[in-house]
């Protein structure tokens, strides 16, 4: 599932940056968004005003969220390494293990990747966005992997292709990633954009379709958001110190929502949660998807 | 940025506390520069409103519960808050964007040119749960509060019944009593969530309170609903509790509310003379059978089936005056149902001093009646409204004696 923030946006936004404030403490994390490489669609740009924010704090919380990218993407490119040493050994079993936790590192740092929107594509489509759907060629990365484990219980040569393809393209995320600075109008958007990925899609099940693995990729979200948040709570603090408060709280809450579904440190299939453990993640998720939604408006960003 | 903080009212969570609530009180008094109109309905008072004041077309019951761990005293008060502002014309409303990189403070949906109409009410209810010990008032259940029991005949869908809070949102406008709901949710994540809700609609036969004993409305069934009960103008002594509550509770009433299905294609093929005989009044009229007017005292002779809803309901025995109660009946729909029959029927809003002694006595003494035929009641609950507020907080919130103890 690709994260909605229109990356496409993004040039115009650092554009409109540096051409329209043009001050330092604006510009200096600003840069890292600057890049050419994104097509133009009919996205709403991202409006970014960081002039009120302190430059200081600015600049360590993006290097601290740069830095968060990077060790996760490197992470991603061992686990996905594992992942397909066991397709091509042919194990199912092992093949599904270092599935799950590869999808971890990924899901924690996905709005960065939404920088490199093409590789969100390859990476983490999922079978509806092709028009032949399931059977469609163009279809690569994490999920028709995971029809192929869960679903058909099968590794053939299209598995192990598309395992050797997903290795690439890691790498290829960790190489863009070591060359770019992550930008506010990533990070800050990013933080609230984690959470309602898990509000508006995870929580119905339909992420992880086949191997029900829905929590513990919403747990990775979780992880993320709360991460890129610790980064930018400082600059919270300092213009809404009661928004910092309930954030944290609200992370509080979630995380202990979601870790009373563990059976012996493992996650529950998500389609064996009662309704009603289902409407108590969802509650937990909506009452932090609320303050962190004015986050990035307290930042600057809209 | 500093807009930000202004703009926070209720929507904190328990860690936000009493500053959030104080903070988003800062920018003026609730309603403090509203327009004394005829569309503002007063909230404060010994009773709440909503239960006396004058009728409106519309309503949506709203039952809530109270996630744990959140900070009742605060809750209450936020609310009581939010009540005050929503109902007394919303001055945020009218607030200029402030911080437009934030959400706006208002949804938008009812316009910024007006905000003197539309005779809001919302009145505030607790449900026999919230005193099951998770918010230390175990002890303190009104007397007369208990979970709303499943009637003989009911078929009472569980997601669809109790909550720990009510809300009953009264307006001339749906998408007015709509703006409100989602006004509240919105602000009180984390805290309060939805359980169920029933919007529900009403056409009013006057602009005023209708005549003793003359129903202000007819429901799906044809009939006028409701002729001989309390009139709001009732000094009956059967409405709000008095030195049997105790203190905190005085001046508060039970409310019962019922979602009661009506099998509406059947019913219409009756024959009107089956129609009248069900009910034991005329349809037109709204007389009883072999009477002359709606507002006069049925005889219940022989002419009146033994299994009539009127005979049953109100035997007219020694008694049976001090049964009564004070209704505000809406009916609703749901669309239709999985087999394309219409899920429509009557939203039941009944406020008493006793729900035992009043609203239970009645409905059991219904059992058998023909009526029933042709209902079944699949959900609503049990709740107590506290008594008004003197005023919005600090100066008071809705149940602050409850929680306070003072």
């Amino acid at each position: 599932m690709r994260v909605a923030l229109p990356a496409t946006a993004l040039a115009f936004v650092a554009g409109l940056a540096l051409a329209s404030c043009g001050e330092e403490r604006g510009s200096v994390s600003v840069q890292g968004g600057t890049t050419a490489t994104t097509p133009v669609t009919a996205t709403a740009p991202v409006r970014v005003d960081t002039t009120e924010l302190d430059p200081a704090r600015l600049e360590a919380a993006m290097a601290a969220s740069t830095g968060y990218g990077r060790e996760q993407a490197a992470r991603l490119v061992r686990d996905v390494t594992s992942l397909k040493a066991a397709v091509d050994a042919g194990s199912v079993a092992r093949a599904k293990r270092a599935y799950a936790v590869a999808r971890a590192p990924y899901e924690r740092i996905e709005p960065l990747v939404a920088l490199f929107p093409e590789l969100d594509g390859k990476i983490d489509a999922r079978e509806d966005d092709f028009p032949r759907k399931a059977a469609d060629p163009g279809w690569t990365g994490f999920h028709p992997i995971e029809r192929a484990l869960w679903r058909d219980e099968r590794i053939t040569a299209r598995t192990r292709r598309l395992a050797a393809g997903l290795v690439r393209d890691a790498r290829r995320l960790d190489e863009l990633l070591r060359d770019r600075d992550v930008p506010p109008q990533v990070v800050i958007p990013g933080t609230a954009e984690l959470v309602d990925e898990v509000e508006e899609s995870k929580i119905t099940g339909e992420e992880e379709r086949y191997s029900k693995l829905d929590l513990p990729t919403f747990l990775a979200n979780l992880e993320g958001s709360r991460t890129f948040f610790s980064h930018l709570e400082p600059l919270v603090r300092e213009a809404d110190p009661a928004l910092a408060d309930q954030v944290e709280q609200a992370f509080a809450g979630a995380f202990a929502e979601v870790g009373k579904l563990r059976e012996g440190g493992e996650f529950v299939a998500y389609d064996e949660l009662l309704p009603a453990q289902q409407r108590a993640v969802k509650q937990r998720i909506e009452a932090l998807a609320e303050p962190l939604a004015r986050v990035q408006g307290t930042l600057g960003v809209s | 940025v500093t807009a930000v903080s202004r703009r926070g009212f209720l929507t904190g969570g328990a860690a936000a506390g009493a500053g959030l609530a104080a903070g988003g009180l800062a920018w003026g008094p609730w309603g403090g520069d509203a327009q004394a109109g005829d569309g503002l309905v007063e909230w404060t008072g010994r009773h709440q409103a909503g239960i006396t004041s004058a009728r409106t077309p519309y309503a949506i019951a709203a039952a809530l519960d109270v996630l744990e761990g959140t900070d009742l005293p605060l809750l209450l008060r936020d609310l009581t808050g939010r009540i005050a502002e929503l109902t007394q014309g919303w001055p945020d409303r009218l607030d200029p964007a402030g911080n437009a990189a934030l959400p706006p403070s208002d949804t938008g949906e009812l316009g910024l040119e007006r905000r003197d109409d539309g005779r809001l009410t919302m009145t505030l209810a607790f449900g026999a749960s919230l005193f099951d010990g998770r918010f230390g008032l175990r002890d303190a259940r009104p007397p007369a509060l208990s979970e709303m029991p499943s009637f003989p005949g009911d078929n009472l869908d569980p997601a669809g019944c109790h909550g720990d809070l009510l809300l009953l949102v009264q307006a001339d406008h749906l998408l007015i009593c709509h703006h409100a709901v989602r006004d509240v949710l919105r602000r009180t994540k984390g805290r309060l969530t939805g359980r169920w809700a029933q919007p529900a609609f009403q056409r009013l036969t006057g602009d005023g309170p209708p005549a003793p004993g003359i129903a202000d409305a007819r429901g799906l069934l044809g009939f006028a609903d409701g002729s001989q009960n309390l009139g709001p103008e009732t000094s009956s002594g059967l409405v709000f509790c008095g030195a049997e509550a105790p203190g905190w509770a005085r001046g508060g009433t039970y409310l019962a509310v019922r979602k009661i299905r009506l099998k509406l294609e059947r019913w219409d093929r009756l024959s009107l003379t089956a129609q009248e005989r069900s009910i034991g009044r005329q349809k037109l009229t709204g007389a009883p059978i072999g009477g002359r007017d709606e507002s006069e005292t049925p005889t219940l002779d022989a002419r009146t089936a033994p299994d009539a809803h009127i005979r049953l309901a109100n035997p007219r025995g020694p008694s049976d005056e001090r049964r009564r109660f004070l209704r505000r009946p809406f009916s609703y729909t749901g669309g239709f149902d999985e087999y394309g029959l219409l899920d429509s029927g009557s939203l039941f809003v009944a406020f008493c001093r006793d729900l035992e002694a009043q609203f239970a006595t009645v409905k059991r003494r219904t059992r058998g009646q023909d009526l029933d035929e042709y209902m079944v009641a699949v959900g609503g609950g049990y709740f107590f409204c506290p008594p008004g507020a003197r005023g919005a907080p600090p100066e008071d919130y809705l149940g602050r004696v409850l929680v306070k103890g003072v």
